[in-house]
């Protein structure tokens, strides 16, 4: 059998066309869920009680946000979002269209993952800054980031990996990439063959973030 | 230097108000070392944290350098902070960050330049004698190393004085001495008013020059090492003293004398002889000898230091007749030494 009867349904422009798209998204909605979700965290971590910012309403109105959105299932906030994603890209269809429901669906992920990470951190660190006389924003710069670095790494690469998966779902509003694919073609029209060739793409596409989050992580943890 | 009148401070622990310090009143001088001393809960760590304000004391005012820190705005605070540095228990060193810019950590708080900051740390790791460590992390020291750039990174801003919180208390005995010596030639050195903390009586006798002792939030004595470890008068401070006492006095060694008949008993009297500083060299027992009919038979005795005094401990029989026996114990006394007459 020759190789190409395994894959008769494979346009391979397409796959690569789907393959720039998930790329794209992904980029970007990381992108701007880090900077969203860095500064979220941080504020979560700093107005906690006992913390250097405590602030009982800003705390417990940060987390209240923060766990809406992470309760709602991204299919759902996808559609939701359609009005809010018109009035900020201008279209609510299409790669772009998808990029502020991910960041939504994703930055309070993230934050989370930065407050842990940041709550590693030794307290006794902090008390030698503030011994020192550092003000809460050369606390936040120059020991609270630096030390969670590693943790924040690890936390981005996570992120990105559940990025790749909620982009299969951008789909619904016309966003294109490999998950879309994966479901238009290999799903709704039984061919396997596209199916597994964007299913075994994205897993290396996985495989890749993951193995240099982890060797970034390594790099930068000094313990 | 610094003086704390009045301090109070008061925990709310889930809504019961818990007293840490009761009222303290403590005056520090300019280029002593002080020791406080008192077992975990007594308030020592809350009393060293109130003198940088990292603990907000409810009442009462913290002066230090003639300056009242309770009274100064965040800012204001921030820069007198700088003027006190602080080293402690766990080292609390940047993980992240290399030896170097541990040390430079400070300097860069207070935005000095670039070569400044080179020049200062060079000379700290220097100082230190962690010149070849500058490029290292934390990770890769030994606790005592780890210390020595708490210390450095201390004194970057060059601080009128340094607080310790139990800065010796996670290293080991050869370590820690090390790091005595080394707060002991900075104080010496540089003139530098340190402020330790321990619950370890071997700590303040090594380098203190005057101690408190705190117990249940309030300083149950205070005064000169010397003093205090000749004739501690609290109990605890008992306790503290009898830690690093070698002076084991095997108390049968009495019995013998209670046993003897009355008239020969008379002729024997047992006491114990403290001598301090200059007198422990001096051939004060051989002068006694000299003018009065009486022998001495040294039972038991030691010979030690207090930071740089020495001093020794000696228990005497002192066999002749009772007068001159009372007059060989007058002598004594007056050529400065403590007697105690045990029998």
């Amino acid at each position: 059998m020759d190789f190409n009867d395994l894959f008769v349904n494979i346009q391979w422009a397409d796959i690569w066309t789907a393959c720039g798209e998930t790329l794209y998204m992904v980029a970007i909605s990381t992108l701007f869920t880090a900077l969203i979700g860095l500064p979220l965290g941080v504020l979560v971590v700093l107005t906690s009680p006992g913390h250097l910012l405590q602030n009982r309403l800003v705390y417990a109105v940060l987390s209240f946000i923060i766990n809406i959105f992470r309760s709602i299932p991204f299919i759902i906030l996808l559609i939701m979002l359609i009005p809010f994603t018109q009035i900020l890209v201008g279209t609510s269809i299409g790669v772009t269209a998808a990029i502020p429901p991910l960041v939504i669906g994703s930055a309070p992920f993230f934050a989370r993952l930065v407050e842990v990470s940041l709550r590693e951190v030794d307290k006794g660190v902090i008390e030698m800054a503030q011994s020192m006389g550092a003000t809460t924003w050369q606390i936040i710069s120059r020991v609270l980031l630096p030390e969670a670095r590693s943790g924040i790494i690890a936390g981005i690469t996570i992120t990105l990996v559940a990025l790749v998966g909620y982009t299969a779902m951008a789909g619904v509003i016309g966003g294109g990439g490999l998950g879309d694919l994966a479901i238009r073609f290999g799903y709704q029209r039984f061919q396997t063959d596209v199916m597994i060739v964007t299913t075994v793409i994205m897993i290396v596409l996985v495989q890749v973030f993951q193995t240099l989050g982890d060797k970034l992580v390594r790099r930068f943890n000094r313990k | 230097m610094i003086t704390l009148q009045n301090v109070r401070k008061d925990y709310l622990v889930e809504k019961k108000s818990i007293t840490a310090l009761k009222k303290i009143d403590l005056t520090i001088e300019r280029g002593e070392v002080f020791g406080i001393i008192g077992h975990s809960g007594a308030g020592k760590s809350t009393l060293i944290r109130c003198i940088n304000l990292l603990e907000k004391p409810t009442m009462g005012s913290i002066i230090v350098d003639g300056q009242d820190l309770t009274r100064l705005s965040p800012s204001q605070l921030q820069t007198a902070r700088r003027e006190i540095g602080m080293i402690f228990q766990h080292f609390n060193l940047l993980s992240s960050a290399t030896i170097y810019e541990n040390i430079a950590f400070p300097l860069r708080l207070s935005k000095r330049s670039k070569s400044e900051i080179d020049k200062k740390v060079r000379d700290l790791l220097e100082l230190v004698g962690l010149a070849d460590h500058a490029k290292k992390y934390p990770a890769q020291l030994s606790g005592g190393q780890k210390q020595r750039v708490g210390i450095a990174r201390a004194l970057a801003n060059d601080p009128k004085v340094l607080l310790c919180d139990e800065a010796t208390s996670a290293l080991d005995p050869m370590t820690t001495q090390s790091i005595l010596k080394l707060l002991s030639d900075i104080n010496k050195k540089l003139g530098l008013t340190i402020v330790l903390i321990t619950h370890e009586m071997h700590v303040i006798r090594e380098i203190c020059d005057r101690v408190g002792v705190i117990d249940g939030g309030e300083i149950v004595e205070l005064g000169p090492v010397a003093e205090v470890f000749l004739n501690p008068k609290q109990s605890i401070t008992q306790e503290f003293v009898e830690q690093v006492s070698d002076f084991d006095f095997p108390e049968e060694l009495l019995e013998q004398y209670k046993k003897m008949p009355a008239p020969e008993r008379a002729c024997h009297q047992v006491v114990q002889v403290s001598f301090l500083g200059d007198t422990t060299f001096q051939p004060v027992l051989f002068q006694v000898l000299q003018s009065l009919p009486v022998q001495f038979n040294i039972l038991h005795g030691t010979i030690n230091r207090i930071k740089d005094t020495p001093f020794g401990r000696l228990v005497l029989e002192i066999t002749g007749e009772p007068d001159d026996a009372r007059d060989a114990v007058k002598h004594l006394q007056e050529r400065g030494l403590r007697v105690e007459v045990l029998l």
